[in-house]
C-alpha cells in the first residue's frame, strides 16, 4: 500500500493527528524528566491511569476524562511525598504507581472486570480514536505546549540544577508541580496512543535518541521533537501494512532510532 | 550596612541540630573566609543565608528582607560546594549555561534579548571560556566547567557573592584567576565575598576577614585580630594559629 493511499482513511487521519500532537508533547517533557532521573515517572503516572480508567468504566463515564483528575492526583501525590516524606523519586513514584494499579484491580474485580474495553487502555488502540479525541488531544497539547513555552527557561534552569535555580530567584517547587502536572495530563493522552504498559517508553526514547547527537538544548528539543513527531505515521504505516498492534510498532521504531543513534555517537566519538 | 545576617539561627536535620543560637552579620564589602573542620555546617549555614534550608529558629536577612520575601536574586551570585552532577549528556552549551545566570533580573515570562549577548560574552571572556561557548558543557573538563559556573555566577556582577569551596576541582592557574576576579569585583565594585575554604593557609591573601566556624562562632574578625588573639593561640595552639597567618601579608 502506498503511503499516500493509506493517508486518505479517516481513521488512519485521526490516529496520525492525535498521534503526533501526544508524541511531541512526550517528546519535549521526556528530556526534562530525563535530565532529572525521573524517567519512571511516565510508567507510574500510567499505572495511576490504569485506575482511572477502571474508575471510568466502572461510572460510565469517558475513561479519558475520569483518567485526567486520578492522574494529576497521583502526580500530586508523587510531589508530596519526596516533600514531605523526604523519599527519592524513584521510591515515591513506585508507591503511587503500586496504588494506582492496586486501585485499579480492586474496582475491575468489583465491577466483575472489564474485559476487552480494559485491555485496550493497557495496549492502546490509536487507530480506535475517535473525533472528539482528536479535537481534545489538540487542545490539550496546544495547552500543555504553551505552558512549557512560558516557563522554558525555568524548566531548564531547575533541571541542571535545583538550587542554582533557586538561589536566581526561581521557584522551583511551582516548577516541579508545573512539570508533574503536565506529565500527568501528557502520559493520560499518551494511554489512546501505546497504551498504559507503554506511555514511558514515548517520554525516554525520543529524548534519550536525541541527547546521542544534539549539540545544545534548543537541537536536543527539535531533535526530539522530530524523533516523536516522525515516529507516529511511520509506525502506523507500518503497523497498517504488516497487521501489527500500532503501539508496540511505535515503541520498536523508537528504540531501533535510539539504536540508530547511540551507534552514530560512538562513530562521531571515535572519529 | 549589613548585607546578610542571622540571628538566634538553629538548623536541625532528623532532630539533631547541626547547629543552634548562630548570630552574625556580614557588611558591604566584606572579603570574608569562611572556615572550619568537616561537618561544622559552614555549607549548612550559607545554605540558610540563601533559603536553601529552613531554619529550626532564629531568623535570616538578605538585603533586608528574608529569603522566602526577597526577590532582588540579581544581586547574588552562588557557586556551590560540588561541581553540578549534571549528566554527561547534558545537551546545554556553555553559552546556554551562562545565560541561565541572567534569568534572576527577568520578570515572567522569561526571555532572553540580544541585549544579554553583550554580558554573556563578557562573563565568557571575564573566565577565558569565549573560545569553548558553542561546546557542551558535558564535554568540558571539571576545572573548565567550573569556569562556566563561576561566571554564571559573576554574570550579574553581584553585589554578594557565595562561594562554597569553588576553586576544589581547578588547576593552579584557574584558581589564581578567579581569585583575581572574585578580587577585583571586591574592590572596583564592592561586591561582598563569602568565600568558604580549607586553604586557611592562603586565605588571607584574599579575604579581609576569617569567621571561623564550628557548629558555633570560633571567631569572626579580621585576620590582624586573629592573628594576635590570645584566645585563638589558646583555641588552636600557636602553632596552627601561626599557619594561618603566616602567609597572608
Amino acid at each position: 500500500m502506498e503511503f499516500i493511499e493509506f493517508l486518505n482513511y479517516g481513521f488512519v487521519q485521526r490516529a496520525v493527528i492525535a498521534g503526533s500532537f501526544i508524541a511531541l508533547l512526550c517528546s519535549i517533557l521526556g528530556m526534562f524528566l530525563v535530565l532529572r532521573r525521573l524517567s519512571l515517572i511516565g510508567d507510574g503516572l500510567a499505572h495511576v491511569t490504569f485506575g482511572g480508567v477502571a474508575v471510568g468504566l466502572l461510572f460510565k463515564v469517558s475513561p479519558l476524562y475520569a483518567s485526567i483528575p486520578v492522574v494529576l492526583l497521583g502526580g500530586y501525590g508523587i510531589l508530596k511525598l519526596m516533600e514531605k516524606a523526604r523519599l527519592y523519586g524513584d521510591a515515591a513514584i513506585g508507591i503511587v504507581s503500586a496504588a494506582g494499579i492496586a486501585l485499579g484491580v480492586l474496582i475491575a474485580s468489583i465491577a466483575g472486570g472489564f474485559n476487552v474495553d480494559l485491555f485496550s487502555y493497557l495496549f492502546g488502540n490509536i487507530l480506535a480514536v475517535s473525533k472528539e479525541e482528536v479535537a481534545l488531544s489538540a487542545v490539550m497539547s496546544l495547552t500543555v505546549l504553551t505552558v512549557i513555552g512560558l516557563f522554558y527557561h525555568e524548566l531548564i534552569s531547575v533541571t541542571f540544577d535545583e538550587d542554582l535555580a533557586r538561589v536566581s530567584g526561581i521557584k522551583t517547587k511551582t516548577v516541579n508541580t508545573i512539570l508533574v502536572m503536565l506529565t500527568a495530563v501528557t502520559v493520560v493522552l499518551a494511554m489512546r496512543l501505546v497504551g498504559v504498559m507503554l506511555v514511558s517508553a514515548l517520554l525516554i526514547l525520543p529524548a534519550v535518541s536525541a541527547f546521542q547527537a544534539a549539540r545544545s538544548f534548543k537541537g536536543a528539543i527539535l531533535l526530539s521533537s522530530a524523533f516523536g513527531v516522525l515516529s507516529v505515521p511511520a509506525g502506523i504505516f507500518i503497523s497498517f501494512s504488516w497487521n501489527l498492534p500500532a503501539g508496540a510498532t511505535i515503541v520498536l521504531l523508537h528504540i531501533g532510532i535510539f539504536c540508530a543513534m547511540f551507534i552514530f555517537n560512538r562513530i562521531r566519538a571515535g572519529g | 550596612m549589613q548585607i546578610v545576617s542571622v540571628e538566634n539561627l538553629s538548623i536541625r536535620y532528623n532532630s539533631t541540630d547541626v547547629f543552634s543560637g548562630v548570630t552574625l552579620a556580614f557588611n558591604a564589602g566584606d572579603y570574608v573566609a569562611l572556615a572550619g573542620p568537616n561537618g561544622s555546617g559552614k555549607s549548612t549555614l550559607i545554605k540558610a543565608m540563601l533559603g536553601l534550608i529552613e531554619p529550626a529558629a532564629g531568623s535570616v536577612r538578605i538585603f533586608g528582607a528574608s529569603p522566602a520575601g526577597f526577590t532582588d536574586w540579581q544581586r547574588v551570585g552562588y557557586i556551590p560546594q560540588r561541581l553540578v552532577s549534571f549528566s554527561p549528556y547534558f545537551p546545554a552549551t556553555v553559552k546556554e549555561v551562562v545565560s541561565m545566570g541572567l534569568l534572576s533580573g527577568k520578570k515572567f515570562p522569561k526571555r532572553l534579548s540580544s541585549k544579554d549577548s553583550a554580558a554573556i560574552d563578557r562573563a565568557l571572556s571575564l573566565m577565558d571560556i569565549a573560545a569553548l561557548k558553542d561546546k557542551k558543557i558535558g564535554e568540558l573538563s571539571g576545572g573548565q566547567q567550573q569556569r562556566v559556573i563561576i561566571a554564571r555566577a559573576v554574570i550579574n556582577e553581584p553585589e554578594l557573592l557565595i562561594l562554597d569551596e569553588p576553586t576544589t576541582a581547578v588547576d593552579p592557574e584557574t584558581r589564581e584567576k578567579f581569585f583575581g576576579v572574585i578580587g577585583a569585583l571586591n574592590k572596583s565594585n564592592g561586591t561582598t565575598v563569602i568565600l568558604i575554604t580549607h586553604d586557611t593557609g592562603s586565605a588571607g591573601k584574599y579575604a579581609s576577614k576569617l569567621l571561623y566556624f564550628d557548629r558555633r562562632v570560633v571567631f569572626f574578625g579580621t585576620f590582624k585580630d586573629f592573628c594576635e588573639s590570645p584566645n585563638m593561640a589558646e583555641y588552636f595552639g600557636p602553632g596552627s594559629q601561626h599557619l594561618i597567618c603566616h602567609r597572608h601579608d
